[in-house]
């Protein structure tokens, strides 16, 4: 009871313009600290949120550092989802292209979803026609009805096509142009039975195990293909199958970095910014500095005095992060990295959170005890 | 005189109190960040370009805007419809005053008709030919917009630009856009790519880098104040040897911002040597080809620049500081 007494004094003995003060600036380094370890999240991650599985779904690809590189036969998926019922098959031809300066992604996809996107009534059988995200629109200027020279570095030729629609979309589909499978083909330059990679989701566990025994997997294996990533490679004159579940993993993981180099990298950098949090700390005791002799001259221990110390610096931790948290959920557009058009937000998760919090409060903490210290000598 | 005695007497207290720590807290931060970003992305521009060396060929583009540098043919382009026996078709247009110019600039393999034509005259690629089951000589209804007209195939091309019908012959078609089918060294197009995908990363580094250095003079002030308070003896002791408030200031600005300037330098070493190890332990074990990170002076700009923003921060933290011990 006596902590929190003295707590208020403290908190009273201050003007709300210091404290106003302490706040906004722990608020910025929070911000900062935060939104580095989400754009490494977002970067980590690029390429599943690219291929759309919402945490599910088995993707078959070929052994590429992408999916806007993997190329996968139609008759190898046929052959896998042959006879199985109960199975969604959702397959898509990725590429890049180059317009105005910029690289953007193409994302191809069955004719049928493809139609339910437009309604666009051009003549002929509009195979040119592609939607693009409004996102993308906007940047490039783009509207309804124009035609654009893609320039497509896999055939190194243009490829012309139509504007159908500009739609909203969710990120990452607001910054691609969005075509139908053979439109998409065409742009990457692959032939009329290969896909980029292939979604394949199935109703229940039953099901996948007939497809486990396909793949040469154990029984107890089959949960795996729940969200998983099939790497078909050819060694010789054999296919073979790697499967993995951590999809962004085995992505960074073909760029020749490992999974714990990117989290150990992104922590040390996050915690770095906020090094200097030790001299804000310090500068919040001394801002208490009179009020603390007062309450010292009454005859309030060391201890407790220190108890409401780390009680006040906790309390701005709390509010600082929270506010922090707060503008990069709602206002995620302030800090944007833009990868192929695309505009990765910082993903911020309530792990990432924790440890600003920690790491904020211990470095707070050290420079509360420096100025303590030697205050009391 | 006495200034400079001020001077030295303050840079060397920094020095022997350790206090130059408070200052490197607080350059640090912003100084590494944004010099890990700069290093990494001039390394992976550097890797960029050395893949390029792998790009050979030449690449066709289609270019609003004629370019010097290369060859360049006025075109016009877009879509239009085929109609052949009824059937729809839509295909990729290119409509140019003389067909052989345009197999002279991108070494199309071309065949052509003995038969007079006395229409528009297109070339179709062979593999066109055989989806809508036609040969040279005959013809096909071409339809841009709501305008149609006959032309005869006159020509076949094969190697490039098969998706494409090449009209000649053909004026005053409205409807399509006007532009230039260039002819580019495939490098020189991979360097556009790679060029956009570098702009992005370095957009972001920049804008990244410059709110870290915003959010940090607020902490610089802090640690001006904290150098204030703990130079207080050496500046009273310089006052009662007739250093002037303003003298005082002066010397406290330009000692703390010598400092904050120093350290910055120290921290630029720092920052490199961290990121070229990081580079080195990457290529040792992972990816030989990476490139290790070359040093620019334009780096020491930024120690420069930290020393004249320490200026009005310090002279601030002196003056507020001077005005709450007079109160």
């Amino acid at each position: 009871m006596l902590v929190i007494s003295c707590f208020r004094a403290t908190v009273k003995s201050l003007t709300i313009i210091t404290h106003a003060s302490f706040i906004v600036l722990l608020v910025l380094l929070s911000t900062i600290s935060l939104s580095i370890l989400g754009i490494f999240t977002s970067l980590y991650s690029f390429y599943e949120n690219l291929l759309l599985t919402n945490g599910e779904g088995l993707v078959i690809s070929s052994y590429a550092i992408s999916p806007l590189t993997s190329v996968v036969s139609e008759e190898y998926v046929r052959n896998l989802v042959n006879d199985l019922e109960g199975i969604s098959v959702e397959p898509l031809v990725f590429s890049i292209a180059y317009f105005k300066g910029k690289t953007v992604v193409i994302r191809g996809i069955e004719k049928t979803e493809f139609s339910s996107f437009h309604n666009y009534r051009g003549s002929g059988s509009n195979i040119s026609c592609v939607v693009v995200g409004e996102g993308l629109a906007r940047e490039l200027n783009l509207s309804e009805g124009r035609t654009l020279a893609l320039y497509s570095p896999f055939t190194k030729e243009p490829v012309l096509v139509t504007v159908c629609g500009v739609k909203q979309f969710h990120s990452p589909l607001n910054y691609e142009i969005i075509a139908s499978i053979e439109l998409s083909r065409t742009i990457r330059g692959i032939s009329n039975n290969q896909y980029s990679v292939v979604i394949l989701r199935a109703k229940n566990l039953s099901i996948l195990s007939n497809m486990s025994v396909r793949i040469g997997l154990s029984p107890e294996d089959v949960g795996l293909l729940q969200k998983a990533l099939l790497i078909l490679s050819q060694r010789g004159n054999a296919l073979v199958h790697e499967l993995r579940g951590d999809i962004p993993e085995i992505y960074v993981a073909k760029l020749g970095i490992h999974r714990d180099f990117i989290f150990s990298l992104s922590y040390t950098i996050a915690a770095l910014v906020i090094i200097s949090d030790i001299l804000i700390g310090e500068h919040i005791f001394r801002s208490a500095r009179k009020t603390i002799e007062v309450l010292r001259y009454l005859g309030i221990s060391r201890k407790k005095i220190f108890a409401l110390l780390i009680l006040q610096t906790l309390t701005y931790v709390a509010v600082t992060v929270l506010v922090a948290f707060t503008i990069l959920q709602y206002f995620n557009d302030l800090i944007k990295l833009e990868v192929l058009s695309h505009h990765v937000s910082p993903q911020i998760s309530l792990y990432d959170t924790l440890f600003v919090f920690f790491s904020k409060t211990s470095l707070l903490l050290v420079g509360v005890s420096w100025g303590f210290v030697k205050s009391e000598e | 005189m006495k200034r400079m005695h001020g001077l030295t007497i303050l840079l060397l207290s920094i020095i022997r109190k350790r206090l130059s720590i408070i200052v490197l807290l607080v350059v640090l931060p912003p100084t590494l960040i944004f010099l890990t970003l700069s290093l990494t992305v001039n390394s992976v521009a550097a890797y960029s370009e050395r893949l390029l060396g792998y790009v050979s060929g030449t690449s066709i583009t289609i270019d609003e805007n004629i370019d010097s540098r290369n060859c360049c043919l006025p075109i016009k382009y877009g879509l239009v419809t085929i109609i052949r026996h009824e059937t729809l078709l839509q295909a990729q247009v290119i409509v140019v005053s003389d067909v052989m110019e345009l197999k002279n600039l991108t070494n199309t393999r071309l065949r052509i008709s003995e038969d007079y034509c006395g229409y528009a005259r297109v070339s179709v690629s062979s593999a066109l030919l055989k989806e809508l089951n036609i040969s040279l000589g005959d013809f096909l209804e071409v339809c841009v917009g709501k305008e149609c007209f006959t032309a005869c195939v006159k020509y076949s091309h094969d190697g490039k630009l098969e998706n494409f019908l090449i009209l000649e012959g053909i004026n005053g078609i409205a409807g399509l856009n006007r532009g230039f089918m260039c002819v580019r060294d495939a490098r020189e197009v991979g360097e556009f790519i790679i060029g956009s995908l570098i702009r992005e990363l370095t957009e972001f580094s920049e804008g990244y880098a410059l709110i870290i250095f915003l959010s940090y003079i607020p902490v610089l002030y802090l640690a001006n104040t904290k150098l204030l308070e703990r130079l207080g003896e050496e500046l009273r002791i310089l006052s009662t040897q007739g250093l002037s408030t303003s003298n005082l200031r002066l010397i406290f600005t330009l000692s703390t911002s010598m400092i904050a300037g120093l350290v910055t330098l120290y921290t630029i070493a720092l920052s490199y040597l961290i990121v070229s190890a990081g580079v080195a332990v990457m290529k040792t074990l992972m990816n030989p080809v990476l490139p290790m990170p070359e040093p620019r002076a334009g780096y020491l700009i930024l120690a420069a620049l930290i020393f004249f923003l320490n200026f009005p921060v310090s002279y601030l933290a002196f003056t507020l500081g001077d005005r709450r011990v007079s109160n």
